[in-house]
């Protein structure tokens, strides 16, 4: 099972690794901007799952606020060297 | 300003209008060279004195909230300073160039390319892997030892300037890091060759 899970994930990872090949340098770039665009779409539709009756601008402060605590997290875990 | 996309190149025109010494430098370096990963942020290593700070912020529209408590780096006696991009929202942290040896080195070194449809300059993919593999050594992040295999992985085992990158991984103690991280890109090249 775990040779498998091992197998699976290296196919995985492998199939990433085409599939960038295949972008150019400028769509590599503008994928990573863009794929954060794309989670925090998905967060506010959680937002607002979470909070049916907030404003739009409230689902954006809580937002910012879940990557302020995030933000918060990653240095605290990892304090810069 | 709607995205992190349009934050950058704002900031970009900005500095080459000024016409001031930089390098976008983080993840927009690594997923330019290696397999992208999604970005909340853009890093840029500035080589400017305090005045120029002032009329690079001058330059920027009013959706850049510029960090009034500029950050000072106690190990590398730099300054560091936080743009915030509220709407998106997007981070642009940008850090003086420091006298560390490799800092020096991959400023001197950084090339000239065409980002998001304008001239920029952006670090070689060799010291995005050392630096990346730098700090994935002191602060344990998983994520930049994951971005210098995937640089390695798309640039190809045969194209990267390995004696350039031992030298400085023998510098920082990260030799042993860096031999699993060819371990893990093998794959990848062995692709390569299968094809």
């Amino acid at each position: 099972m775990q040779e498998a899970i091992a197998r699976d994930a290296r196919f995985a990872d492998l199939a990433k690794v085409r599939q960038a090949r295949r972008m150019t340098a400028e769509e590599r770039v503008l994928a990573g901007p863009r794929l954060f665009a794309g989670v925090c779409g998905r967060m506010k539709e959680g937002l607002r799952d979470e909070q049916p009756s907030a404003t739009e601008e409230e689902i954006h402060r809580m937002l910012l606020q879940r990557f302020a605590r995030l933000k918060k997290l990653e240095t605290t875990r990892h304090p810069i060297p | 300003m709607k995205t992190g996309e349009e934050a950058v190149a704002v900031l970009l025109d900005a500095l080459n209008e000024l016409g001031f010494d930089y390098m976008v430098d983080g993840s927009f370096s690594s997923n330019r060279y290696g397999v992208p990963r999604a970005t909340k942020d853009a890093d840029f290593v500035l080589r400017i004195v305090a005045a120029d700070r002032q009329r690079l912020f001058a330059r920027l529209p009013d959706a850049f909230k510029v960090d009034p408590q500029v950050s000072f780096e106690m190990v590398t006696g730099t300054w560091r300073q936080i743009i915030q991009v509220p709407e998106i929202p997007f981070l642009i942290e940008l850090f003086e160039l420091s006298s560390d040896p490799h800092d020096q080195s991959r400023f001197f070194r950084r090339r000239k390319l065409t980002l998001m449809s304008r001239e920029s300059w952006l670090p070689t993919p060799e010291d995005v892997i050392v630096q990346k593999l730098r700090w994935s050594h002191g602060a344990k992040r998983s994520k930049d030892f994951d971005d210098a295999v995937s640089v390695m992985a798309i640039q190809g085992e045969t194209e990267l300037d390995w004696p350039y990158i031992e030298k400085w991984c023998a510098e920082h103690g990260t030799l042993e890091v860096l031999a699993e991280a060819k371990a893990e890109a093998a794959p990848a090249w062995e692709d390569d060759e299968a094809d």
